[in-house]
């Protein structure tokens, strides 16, 4: 189990070493290699998956590496870092695809930063030491500063790029003094030693909130969200696929990690506070949503209130709110890219992402109509779809312990609804924008190839999801009755 | 420590010193001989000069590195060896190594006063030695006066250039300036303690700080770090640095961003972990104080800069205020903090100016404004990278080396209980990385009209640009050794 984890997380690393040795011009072996990696690696994190053993809350196939003197690297996964694991390896494949017609000039970099990117999301995920976690955390931004820079679509990417960069990076310092802290009270920086001590409860306090610095910016929670939504619009494609799919996901398993079970009485202490911000984050986004006249624009502003349900289900700290959040961060992760690519798709065909150009593309384009209206859907979190199993449980939990929460935040849904129904109403129904005709012809092949999998997944995750309850189960009943 | 006899076996373990100066002196012989001889290929003489200079520094690393002698006082207390000065002359001699090869091709190009320059810098190397060396403040003046004099004369090598004259003036004056109160804060320690020797020193017990001590003494101690903080060009002695980086010419500014940073920060550990240790509490303020400005300076000050070489100059500033604070703890691992610290520096400052010094314009252009690298992840992609890993790795971003040495020296800090200047260290951290980050967005992103093609690089510079770009990238991944070795020299620092 443990090598079938070290080669997982390994082979992109040495993936993107042997296709910075290929010579750029061979395109049809860049692009195959970057896509077989991935799709090996897909493989073997499912093959993982299979092997997993679903009755416990311990770390399985861990392994340790000696690094300093007296400091191990320590690799392992439960249900948990295994579900996310998944689903890193599972949207990359579709990122080398929606790279897949760059010039000979910049395919080469976008592949390797991407395959290098996946080494350092798949360690966030699996190492078990907080300084390896901040380590991969921190190193996330490298290749994704320059996938943002160098194959954004406008001048404005440069400062999407530096807000990105420089937002997380302020949080996350903070998060390194909490961790040097941590480590000259006990010695150590490895989580399972972590999870067996107990902090004061001012220490407490002072570490959370060291923590929350550099997770509520990756979440993102509201004051810090301004971010997001330059990111997303001025990053390519795949880079906007990377962002919703995982990146943000790193805060609030970060809270899941590392913040709630180290800290329990400072997690009590500052649950309000998560709530207030939670509440007015999904309030405040979705009506913001509302206005925005960039497609992609809208699709980050709905991440930030998805992503703020998850915090909500996360601090009720009760396992239906727990699991949804995991799921809702899972179907999230699913259903946010899905509509990215097919933004995507638009985009590739008329060069502009603004919504009143579009209209009545369901007449040349059913097949892209249909992906469409399924993830919109999803997005609104239609009974059947994934994100209805999460928001329905999350909303089950937050309501037990504040039914105020859970009503405001019930009433995100309904605007969420709303702003969805109407994107999708203004950009594939009505009349056809007639100057526009020419180039709408329907979804290709490869497209096709990119979003099936996101479609299956997402019916799957809806109308079948005890298999991923199953696999986070033990983890969660620990962490919640721990 | 272990007093030996008489001068019995001084020599000895002063052998690299003693060879480099034997080098010196036949090399300089050789140069003074043929230089002015037409008849003997007078112009040929620049670059086996340099060789043969690179040559015995080399060789003097390898009598560094494996002494006869590894720990002992010599010459009635007026040097030492041991696991500290060991460490800090294998750097400084590693240091000037790399910047020498890398500055090879530079100086043939500029003609930069065909031979002296070799026996310049191996006279400042020799100094530096000294400094390292020294056990007594008036070693320590009289080797601190010798490097002093060579970097003055190396700052204004390019005769031709009004900038470098400038620099080589502004050098000199303030050098000089700051080499007097030095001069005074050693005379006014003699006339209170009655000594120079810092063992004699650190014996005296200065009463932790805690009883009433004579200003003079106090004054004297001042004295003597306000003088070496103006040579490292921490705030607020620092205003001198920028001009001098960037009148000088760019093989000069290389070898001053890494050696004399070396030996004065050996120097300063010296003064500081040992003979004032008991007096503890007077200096630790002022570092603390010298390297929350330099932060400051460091981080704020480059926002402004266009010029490559000013905007490092601000850099290096910074990077003096991290080690300043890890050595205002005063602990061993604020000790082990500064070395690793420094060694990572060494490697960071090298990539960045030997980038500088490979891209030579086929026009005979160099880059001298930020502006002037726009593209050159397309031009040149390997020496982009370089450049943009050494950049990434100043800001701290892991996993570079960078990253290692400010997480030694936050941890040193918030060990030694400082909080406040932790938290303004990561805040200025996250500042200067805005700057770093112009210039990564200038390399890849910014569109570019003027395209310039640049010749190959040499192999010497490419072997210590890909030696130097190795050690950043795989600190992480193996730092065991160099933790090691930063150990055991803070342990025979703070024994």
């Amino acid at each position: 189990m443990s090598t079938l984890l070290l080669s997982c997380l390994a082979l992109p690393l040495v993936g993107a070493l042997g296709l910075s040795l290929l010579p750029r011009a061979r395109r049809e072996w860049l692009r195959l290699g970057a896509l077989s990696v991935t799709l090996v690696t897909f493989l073997l994190s499912l093959l993982l998956w299979v092997g997993f053993d679903t009755s416990t809350a311990a770390f399985q196939a861990t392994a340790r590496v000696a690094w300093l003197p007296g400091l191990h690297w320590t690799v392992g996964v439960d249900g948990l870092s295994l579900l996310f694991l998944v689903l890193t390896t599972f949207l990359l494949p579709s990122c080398i695809l929606a790279g897949w017609t760059l010039p000979e000039a910049r395919l080469k970099e976008y592949l390797v930063a991407f395959l290098v990117l996946e080494f350092c999301m798949l360690g966030v995920f699996v190492t078990l030491d907080l300084l390896v976690f901040y380590l991969f955390f921190e190193a996330v931004l490298l290749p994704m500063f320059l996938i943002i820079g160098w194959f954004g679509s406008r001048a404005r990417k440069i400062q999407a790029a530096y807000q990105f960069f420089l937002y997380t990076l302020l949080g996350s310092v903070l998060l390194l003094l909490g961790i040097l802290l941590l480590y000259l009270q006990t010695g150590t920086t490895d989580l399972q030693v972590l999870l067996q001590t107990s902090f004061s409860e001012r220490r407490q306090v002072l570490l959370w909130a060291a923590f929350f610095a550099s997770f509520a910016v990756k979440v993102p929670m509201v004051p810090v969200h301004i971010w997001l939504p330059e990111a997303h619009v001025e990053a390519p494609t795949a880079g906007s696929v990377i962002l919703a799919g995982v990146l943000l996901k790193l805060g609030t398993y970060g809270f899941l990690r590392f913040s709630i079970p180290l800290l329990p009485q400072a997690t009590l202490y500052f649950t309000p506070l998560v709530y207030t911000l939670s509440v007015v984050a999904i309030l405040y986004t979705s009506l913001t949503t509302l206005r925005q006249v960039d497609l992609k624009k809208i699709i980050a502003y709905s991440s930030v209130a998805h992503m703020n349900y998850v915090t909500l289900g996360l601090f009720s700290l009760n396992l239906q709110g727990v699991a949804g959040s995991v799921l809702l961060m899972l179907s999230h992760g699913l259903v946010s890219p899905a509509l990215f690519l097919c933004i995507g798709a638009l985009y590739e065909r008329h060069r502009t992402r603004l919504v009143k150009y579009y209209g009545g593309c369901v007449q040349a384009m059913p097949v892209f109509a249909f992906l469409f209206l399924s993830f919109t859907l999803a997005n609104l979190s239609l009974p059947g779809t994934s994100s209805f199993v999460g928001e329905f449980l999350i909303l089950v939990g937050t309501w037990q312990t504040h039914a105020g929460v859970a009503t405001l935040a019930a009433l995100g849904m309904v605007l969420g609804a709303a702003y969805s129904l109407w994107l999708y109403n203004r950009v594939v129904f009505g009349p056809p924008k007639p100057a526009y005709l020419p180039a709408l012809c329907d979804l290709h092949r490869r497209e096709v190839a990119m979003l099936a999998p996101f479609w299956g997944a997402v019916l799957w995750m809806g109308v079948a999801p005890q298999v991923f309850l199953d696999t986070v189960q033990a983890s969660l009943c620990h962490l919640v009755q721990g | 420590m272990t007093s030996l006899p008489a001068f019995a076996l001084d020599l000895w373990a002063l052998l690299p010193e003693v060879f480099l100066a034997g080098a010196l002196g036949v090399l300089l012989s050789y140069g003074v001989a043929y230089s002015t001889s037409s008849a003997r290929a007078f112009p040929l003489l620049g670059r086996p000069t340099l060789g043969l200079a690179l040559w015995s520094l080399f060789l003097t690393a390898g009598l560094v590195a494996h002494g006869p002698i590894a720990q002992a006082l010599l010459c009635a207390q007026a040097f030492q060896v041991d696991a500290a000065t060991t460490w800090a002359k294998l750097l400084l001699l590693g240091a000037t190594l790399g910047a020498g090869l890398l500055s090879g091709r530079d100086l043939a190009r500029q003609r930069l006063a065909a031979f002296e320059y070799g026996p310049l810098v191996l006279l400042a190397v020799l100094g530096m030695l000294c400094m390292v060396s020294s056990a007594d403040l008036l070693t320590l003046y009289l080797s601190l006066e010798l490097q002093g004099l060579c970097l003055y004369v190396l700052a204004a090598l390019q005769r031709t250039s009004p900038f470098a004259a400038e620099a080589g003036l502004k050098y000199f004056l303030l050098g000089a300036f700051s080499s007097g109160v030095f001069l005074l804060g050693c005379s006014l320690l003699y006339g209170t303690t009655g000594t120079t020797q810092w063992h004699a020193l650190a014996t005296l017990g200065f009463g932790g700080g805690q009883t009433e001590v004579s200003p003079a003494l106090l004054l004297g101690v001042l004295c003597l770090f306000v003088g070496l903080l103006f040579k490292l060009a921490a705030a607020p002695f620092h205003v001198w640095a920028p001009d001098v980086y960037e009148g000088a010419p760019t093989p000069v500014t290389c070898f001053f961003a890494v050696a004399p940073k070396v030996a004065l920060l050996a120097a300063l550990m010296r003064l500081a972990l040992q003979s004032f240790y008991e007096f503890a509490l007077p200096w630790q303020q002022g570092l603390l104080l010298c390297s929350l400005l330099s932060l400051l300076v460091g981080a704020l000050g480059a926002l402004a800069q266009s010029h490559l070489k000013r905007l490092l100059a601000y850099s290096s500033i910074g990077h003096v205020g991290y080690m300043l604070l890890a050595l205002a703890c005063g602990t061993l691992e604020g000790a082990q903090a500064l070395h690793l610290y420094l060694a990572f520096y060494l490697c960071t400052a090298l990539c960045s100016f030997g980038v500088l010094l490979a891209l030579q314009g086929v026009g005979g252009g160099r880059p001298r404004m930020l502006s002037d690298l726009a593209q050159l992840g397309v031009a040149n992609p390997a020496l982009a990278f370089t450049l943009a890993v050494a950049l990434f790795s100043m800001a701290g971003i892991p996993p570079l080396a960078g990253f290692l040495g400010k997480w030694a020296v936050f941890g040193a800090a918030l060990g030694a209980q400082y909080y406040g200047l932790a938290v303004v260290g990561v805040l200025t951290s996250v500042v200067s990385c805005f700057y770093y980050l112009r210039l990564v967005q200038v390399l890849y992103f910014e569109p570019t009209t003027r395209w310039v093609s640049y010749h190959r690089p040499p192999w010497s510079a490419a072997l210590v640009l890909g030696l130097a770009l190795g050690a950043l990238l795989g600190a992480v991944l193996y730092p065991s050794p160099i933790f090691m070795g930063a150990h055991r020299a803070a342990l025979a620092l703070c024994a």
